[in-house]
């Protein structure tokens, strides 16, 4: 496991040319073994810079960044690269083999592994991004753009690192394809316990993967904590260009009139269950004075049990379920 | 004026097999619909619904295996008036820069309109109409490289509308694009289409945008499987799931807590409509939930 530490790291392109442009401006941040962390942040706030340093592609014009507390060059270089693995913005566009085994093979070439071994991390690899043997022999290019991109990714996890880090990994992928290869990054890290840092606007995926969540504008932190934190950050979160999940967004609007309703939610499965949850602690003498539920509503005493149909109706009108009329 | 800009009959479309002989996979299969003037249509559907070469169909770069398509009442099979097609059927790309060419945005908006071989006067009268039409009059000097993603999209688009077409085809355009930028360019296209009565087709894999559309398609498996209002088509989750898409978040949210026996209504696109709703069925009184 490796621990990363940031401390006051700036970054500038070009220094000392007419083109200088500072891409980070002191950037505190450690992230710890294990953690799903979260980079958020609008096209040029730093975002691709930051996840750059982390894998000692570039280094800091001023501050420092450790790995297990020791600067790149004690771990030298290439090592370091080994144990955190970079998957560049469209990493599909690096494959280059004839088949896709070959492909996912590559970085092992050179690093003492038998064949047997190396076939053995390739299945791995690939079973970590959820494709199936099948496609070893096809030639990569063949692939659906959502299957290239986890044979890419898939190269990077067969080298065993122990931190990922991904660069909007799901930028132009369907809506299935952007969910199958989140899913499988996060199956895989709760299986190994690798530290994933991941670069998207998407703030849905932050509500739904990530533990920790900072927010970049102009190369600074402006906003970092848990997700919801950060979505309760609404000024700094807006400043950066973002917003909240849409459903954090109904669930904050909700807040004005049901004060007890938790609005740090961002998924839909969450909030079906808040909502439940709210609605439970109604009773069942919160809707309207009489204990009438129209067909299909559900008793809130009985809310385990299935809705209430036509067939629970007594025609005589009036009090039509037993059950609510003790509720 | 042929109000039908688009126009498919049991269109069908193979691609070549790998080894160059015989039909290989079927990306279209019995496409048939019309698309009328000022429509804002979104289509959508997963990797390898056919949705691009959908696309390329009505741009011509593609000739239909079998049926036929008409833009603006122009076969596009007709060689004569390929040009005219291609005219007609603006395409917008995913990457702005595959498409800008101009070493300003002027130049690079005036790239279309001098190729149909116009007079200065009516080239500089486009350029000045187009710029006007996507809000970049200030920025006709600017060197594209310098703007950002959502402004080269807007040169890219004001490029198009140079060309007059009838209608805009966007395959994808916002999906390179930072939240903000995706915005800019969808208060643009609805500007666009209510203000001049532009027809709109936009393919995305967006479907918060797809609910902004007028008309929703869903495409799978070379075929059309859904073609509804946004209401309509986002209502049915479990079947969109098969298709290999989803609705926008609260629409699912609802079709979740309905299955479950809340009367909620079905449909509901908007975080304002849905706080309204839950609003009314959490507290049992009319909440008015507006965004300020």
């Amino acid at each position: 496991m490796l621990s990363i530490r940031l401390e006051n790291l700036s970054f500038c392109y070009q220094q000392g040319t007419p083109f200088e442009k500072t891409a980070l401006r002191n950037i505190t941040l450690t992230i710890e073994p294990g953690t799903f962390l979260g980079v958020a942040g609008l096209s040029g706030a730093g975002k691709t810079t930051l996840l750059r340093h982390l894998s000692g592609f570039l280094r800091p014009t001023s501050g420092r960044i450790t790995f297990d507390g020791l600067p790149v060059d004690a771990h030298g270089a290439r090592d370091l690269r080994r144990r955190v693995g970079l998957v560049f913005q469209h990493p599909e566009d690096q494959l280059f083999e004839e088949t896709v085994y070959k492909d996912i093979a590559f970085g092992l070439s050179g690093a003492g592994v038998s064949p047997e071994e190396a076939a053995e991390r390739v299945r791995e690899a690939l079973e970590a991004v959820g494709l199936g043997e099948e496609l070893l022999e096809r030639s990569p290019f063949g692939l659906s753009g959502g299957e290239k991109r986890r044979v890419a990714i898939a190269g990077v996890m067969v080298m065993k690192p122990s931190v990922l880090v991904l660069d909007e990994p799901s930028v132009g992928l369907d809506p299935r394809g952007r969910g199958e290869i989140l899913d499988h990054i996060a199956r895989m890290r709760r299986k190994r316990g690798v530290t994933v840092v991941l670069a998207t606007h998407d703030m849905e995926q932050m509500a739904r993967y990530a533990e920790k969540v900072v927010v970049l504008k102009g190369g600074s932190i402006v906003s970092e904590g848990t997700p919801r934190e950060v979505f309760r950050d609404a000024g700094a979160l807006e400043s950066a260009g973002l917003e909240p999940p849409r459903i954090t967004r109904l669930m904050m609007k909700l807040k004005k009139a049901l004060p007890d309703i938790d609005d740090g939610i961002g998924t839909v499965e969450e909030a079906a269950e808040e909502i439940k949850r709210v609605y439970r602690g109604k009773g069942c003498g919160w809707r309207r004075h009489d204990t009438r539920h129209a067909h299909g509503q559900i008793c809130s005493r009985q809310f385990d049990s299935s809705p209430v149909g036509p067939e629970d109706e007594d025609t005589a009108g009036g009090r039509l379920y037993d059950a609510c009329i003790s509720c | 004026m042929v109000r039908k800009v688009v126009e498919t009959h049991g269109v069908e479309f193979s691609y070549v097999g790998r080894d160059g002989s015989g039909p290989g996979t079927k990306a279209l299969d019995g496409i048939s619909l019309s698309i009328e003037k000022g429509e804002f249509v979104a289509v959508v559907g997963g990797n390898g619904s056919g949705k691009t070469t959908f696309a390329r169909m009505l741009n011509a770069l593609f000739e239909p295996t079998a049926g036929a398509v008409f833009i603006g009442g122009i076969e596009t099979k007709d060689k004569e008036r390929l040009w005219e097609v291609r005219r007609l059927a603006g395409m917008v790309f995913q990457n702005p820069d595959s498409q800008i060419v101009g070493a300003t945005v002027e130049e690079d908006v005036a790239f279309g309109p001098e190729n149909l071989g116009l007079e200065p006067e009516e080239i500089r009268r486009r350029v000045r109409d187009a710029l006007r039409h996507v809000g970049m009059e200030e920025d006709g000097d600017t060197p594209p490289h310098l703007l950002s993603g959502g402004r080269k999209q807007r040169a890219a688009i004001a490029g198009v509308i140079a060309m007059k077409p009838a209608c805009l085809i966007l395959d994808e355009a916002t999906a390179l694009q930072d939240p903000v930028a995706r915005k800019d360019i969808m208060e643009l296209l609805r500007r666009i289409n209510r203000e001049e009565g532009m027809t709109v087709i936009h393919i995305t894999h967006d479907m918060e945008e797809a609910a902004l559309a007028d008309r929703v398609i869903v495409m799978a498996g070379g075929q059309v499987a859904l073609d509804g209002t946004p209401r309509e088509v986002f209502s049915r989750v479990s079947r969109l799931r098969e298709l290999g898409v989803h609705a926008p978040y609260v629409t699912e949210l609802f079709e979740l807590l309905r299955e479950e026996g809340f009367e909620l209504p079905s449909g509901v696109l908007g975080v304002d409509e849905a706080a309204s709703a839950l609003g009314r069925m959490l507290t049992g009184r009319g909440y008015a939930f507006h965004t300020p």
